[in-house]
């Protein structure tokens, strides 16, 4: 469904991402995982077209995405849940899901999304109404989820989905992409926490300096436990904001 | 009848005209962070537009006169800062400067550098008389018109779904392009209410003053500037209240000032301004956004 | 202190080989050079803390009328400023003390006004300095027994010359250059790339920022006093927004990031705006005829320096001091700023509209 094929990006003179290839299939989920600096978010960035690549393709559904903008990719099907999940503070809950719907003009069907959104995750219902600056971070991803859903996607990329959040509330993300999973929902799923993203994807990608180093199934690499332990110390650090 | 409520009309209708400027100059940099000095071109194009039309009907001329400020508007947009745009902020900077006086030499060349004399309306010139009171029919105008004007922006911005999208690009343009928001709508639209505002000091500006030069409108946007500062200048809302605090402090000021030191008003005002930062660096307004440095 | 003395070198080459040319040329020669100060003036405080002032003339105004004053003799002073205040009604001193004076009151001015711009972000504080662009304007046109109102002063004295104007940018080359490179300047160009990490490692920003708006003042202040000694006259409106715009834009299409794109700036914005006024006049070298036509050249130049901007959006020298071939590389004498916003600059570029 998505194929990714020698993506490189450069930020000036910095290299972020070197000739990588990467292929998603429909209703498959495949985690990008690796170090600080390793060019995840950078290949999340360049499929949604926040960043023009400098050479390689980027195919959904047998189209290019290259060169398009954020504002054309979301209209091809394709949703980013940004690191930082930047939801609109200073907008309610009820207008960050309606932006979430931007390209839709199906009212009444978005109606009933919202609903199964609110349904999914209940304290958003409760915080309806209210500026979703005050939400908790762990609500905040809710949020920016149900919001991204809201755009009726046939492409979900999640961009480090648990940075900085409590365990328990990880655990609640984690289980919120499985059940995504189960409901064909097609997933590009960048983490930090490459333990429980390999084990939860069908197959994953290693990347380091912007180069995908192994891939495979969670058993082709090993296993998770052990992939982690490769990289202890390089996924815990803090992320450049 | 007292004097209170002269002062109180004469000081809101300052308050009132600064806050249009101010919003008309905080409606383009939230979405674009372009301070963009022509505004007071736009200004300056319904200045002449309403000395043009003179002796139309009056709704006809007011017609024409925001066709040609909101149309002036997007076509600047569209000609001088969609080449820019996303360019550093020096180069909007530099360029929203040559637009200004790009624009004013134009106006020198077609309209010379000679005040050119208009009248609005014959009864803008009168006043209610109370007694020894005495409220300009114009004040009161100015004063209604922009409340109305203010609550129809907030209705759009607020209920409207272009209004919405308004709203989240000027909070975070990434992600709101994410969500599919249309960059190039957005800021037209951006444009074009700066364009209505535009239009609306123009016809105070010239109801007040009579004539039209190349520089109308430039000192409008100066104050218009210091005001959306004042006020907090990220948010529209910091803008509307930054100008009509400073409107209505610098009219209070006129009106009680010994006569020998009135003409410094201005500079007196600022002083207060200066003032009011040391003690509330934010702005009147406290930000709802987060912090930026 | 190579950078400084090359571009010194290079503004006094250029100098004195375009006042062999006729009067008309000489007079537009020290022109160049006030603006020249003008524009390091702003340098000094734009260039190293990032933040944009757009009030900086209303130093230049408070220079203006300062050197202006002081170098009138008594006997005219008798006759134009009869009201005046005593000491200043018989005070008169030489035009160097003169023009320092105006630098020192407006660095003065500053001072005061850098305790409530501290206290706000950059962006709104350059914006905020409008008003004192403003008051200093409104104050110039109504303080009728210093100023003579809208008036203006007149008949001050010219004393101005080619040499005086050269000194005083070569003054102001050295002093930024030494500014910047001092711990203060170095301070402070930190601050202006990560101002949450230079605060964290103990730089004060809002000190050195006041620092730097306090030279940077002192400098304007001294351009201004040139200017009035130059003309022989001061009005409240010269130093206002067009010679705002035209001053901010000598900074920005050299490169607002370094003293070279300063002075670079400077000189070619003076150059072409020389020739388009030429042009404008009906004849460039005589080689072509154009229709006199007022006002299109500030079109035309606007043009350019809007087009020039978009093929280099960090100035001419992209924000680089001039690179000196026998320079020793490993000194850093040349790679004063690098470039710092090609990475952030780019990858913002693509995230913005």
């Amino acid at each position: 469904m998505l194929q990714i094929a020698d993506l490189t990006i450069r930020y000036g003179g910095i290299t972020a991402v070197h000739g990588l290839s990467v292929s998603v299939d429909e209703g498959e989920l495949v985690a990008l995982v690796g170090p600080n600096g390793a060019g995840k978010s950078s290949t999340l960035a360049a499929v949604s077209g926040l960043v023009t690549p400098a050479a390689g393709r980027i195919v959904f559904d047998g189209e290019s995405l290259v060169g398009l903008p954020p504002e054309e990719t979301v209209r091809r099907g394709v949703a980013l849940v940004p690191e930082g999940r930047n939801i609109f503070g200073s907008l309610t809950v009820a207008e960050n899901l309606a932006l979430g719907a931007t390209i839709r003009r199906d009212r009444r069907a978005v109606a009933h999304d919202v609903e199964r959104e609110l349904d999914r995750f209940p304290i958003l219902r409760e915080r309806y109404g209210q500026q979703a600056g005050y939400l908790s971070g762990g609500e905040q991803q809710q949020l920016a989820i149900a919001r991204a859903l809201l755009s009726r996607p046939r492409l979900l990329l999640l961009d480090e989905p648990s940075l900085g959040l409590a365990p328990l509330l990880v655990d609640a993300v984690f289980d919120t992409i499985a059940e995504l999973r189960r409901g064909g929902m097609t997933t590009l799923l960048v983490e930090q926490n490459a333990t429980r993203a390999v084990a939860l994807a069908d197959r994953s990608y290693v990347l380091r300096t912007g180069r995908a180093v192994r891939s495979g199934t969670a058993e082709e690499l090993g296993g998770a436990a052990a992939l982690a332990s490769e990289y202890l110390g390089e996924t815990t650090e803090e992320l450049p904001a | 009848m007292s004097p209170l409520i002269q002062y109180s009309i004469d000081a809101l209708n300052l308050g009132c005209l600064y806050a249009l400027y101010a919003l008309g100059v905080a409606m383009v940099f939230g979405i674009l962070r372009l301070v963009n000095f022509a505004h007071s071109s736009l200004i300056m194009i319904g200045g002449y537009a309403l000395v043009l039309t003179a002796g139309l009907p009056l709704a006809l001329r007011v017609v024409i006169t925001v066709v040609a400020c909101v149309a002036a508007a997007v076509l600047l947009e569209l000609v001088a800062f969609r080449a820019v745009r996303g360019a550093n902020p020096a180069t909007l900077l530099v360029t929203s400067f040559a637009v200004t006086i790009a624009m004013s030499s134009l106006a020198e060349a077609v309209f010379g550098a000679l005040p050119a004399a208009a009248d609005v309306h014959p009864a803008l010139r009168e006043s209610y008389s109370f007694g020894t009171v005495y409220v300009p029919k114009l004040n009161i105008a100015t004063v209604v018109v922009t409340a109305l004007l203010v609550g129809g922006l907030s209705l759009f911005l607020t209920r409207t779904t272009l209004g919405l999208q308004m709203r989240a690009a000027a909070a975070d343009f990434t992600t709101a392009r994410l969500m599919g928001v249309r960059t190039d709508r957005v800021i037209s639209m951006a444009f074009a209410v700066s364009g209505v505002l535009a239009a609306a000091a123009a016809l105070f500006l010239l109801a007040a003053s009579g004539s039209v030069t190349p520089g109308f409108g430039v000192d409008a946007v100066l104050f218009g500037l210091i005001a959306a500062v004042v006020g907090g200048l990220s948010s529209l809302r910091g803008a509307a209240i930054g100008g009509l605090v400073l409107g209505v402090s610098g009219q209070l000021l006129q009106s009680f000032l010994p006569v020998e030191v009135k003409p410094f008003r201005d500079a007196i005002l600022f002083a207060a301004v200066a003032a009011l930062l040391v003690l509330r660096p934010q702005g009147l307004v406290a930000k709802a956004e987060g912090v930026r440095i | 202190m190579s950078v400084p003395l090359v571009l010194v070198l290079g503004v006094g080459a250029v100098a004195l080989v375009a006042a062999q040319g006729p009067t008309s040329l000489q007079r537009t020669v020290v022109v160049a050079l006030i603006n020249l100060v003008l524009v390091i003036g702003l340098y000094v405080f734009v260039g190293n803390s990032g933040v944009y002032s757009f009030g900086h003339l209303g130093f230049a105004a408070i220079g203006a009328y300062a050197a202006g004053v002081l170098v009138m003799p008594a006997a005219r002073k008798a006759q134009l400023l009869a009201d005046a205040p005593e000491p200043i009604r018989t005070l008169t001193v030489a035009p160097t003390v003169a023009v320092l004076a105006g630098g020192l009151l407006a660095a003065v001015v500053a001072v005061v006004l850098a305790v409530p711009l501290s206290r706000i972000d950059g962006l709104s504080a350059g914006l905020a300095t409008v008003s004192l662009l403003i008051s200093v304007s409104v104050v110039a046109a109504n303080w009728d027994s210093i100023t003579r109102g809208r008036k203006g002063l007149s008949a001050i004295p010219s004393s101005t010359t080619l040499p005086t104007a050269l000194a005083w940018a070569a003054v102001a080359i050295v002093a930024a250059w030494c500014y910047q490179r001092s711990s203060f300047g170095k301070r402070l160009r930190a601050s202006k790339d990560d101002p949450v990490a230079a605060a964290s490692a103990g730089i004060s920003v809002p000190l050195q920022r006041g620092i730097a708006f306090v030279i940077s003042a002192f400098f304007t202040g001294v351009g201004g006093a040139l200017f009035a000694l130059f003309l022989g006259s001061v009005t409240p409106d010269v130093f206002y927004l067009n010679y705002t715009f035209l001053i901010l834009t000598m900074l920005v299409i050299g490169g607002a990031d370094s003293l070279t794109g300063a002075v670079l700036g400077a000189t070619v914005v003076s150059v072409l705006s020389e020739i388009l006024r030429r042009a404008e006049a009906g004849d460039v070298l005589g080689l072509i005829q154009v229709d006199p036509r007022p006002g299109m050249q500030n079109v035309v130049l606007g043009l350019l320096l809007v087009v020039m901007l978009l093929r280099r959006p960090s100035g001419i020298t992209g924000g680089r001091e001039i690179r000196l071939p026998w320079a020793h590389r490993r000194h850093g004498v040349g790679v004063a700023s690098p470039p710092a916003d090609v990475t952030s600059g780019d990858a913002a570029g693509a995230a913005r509209p």
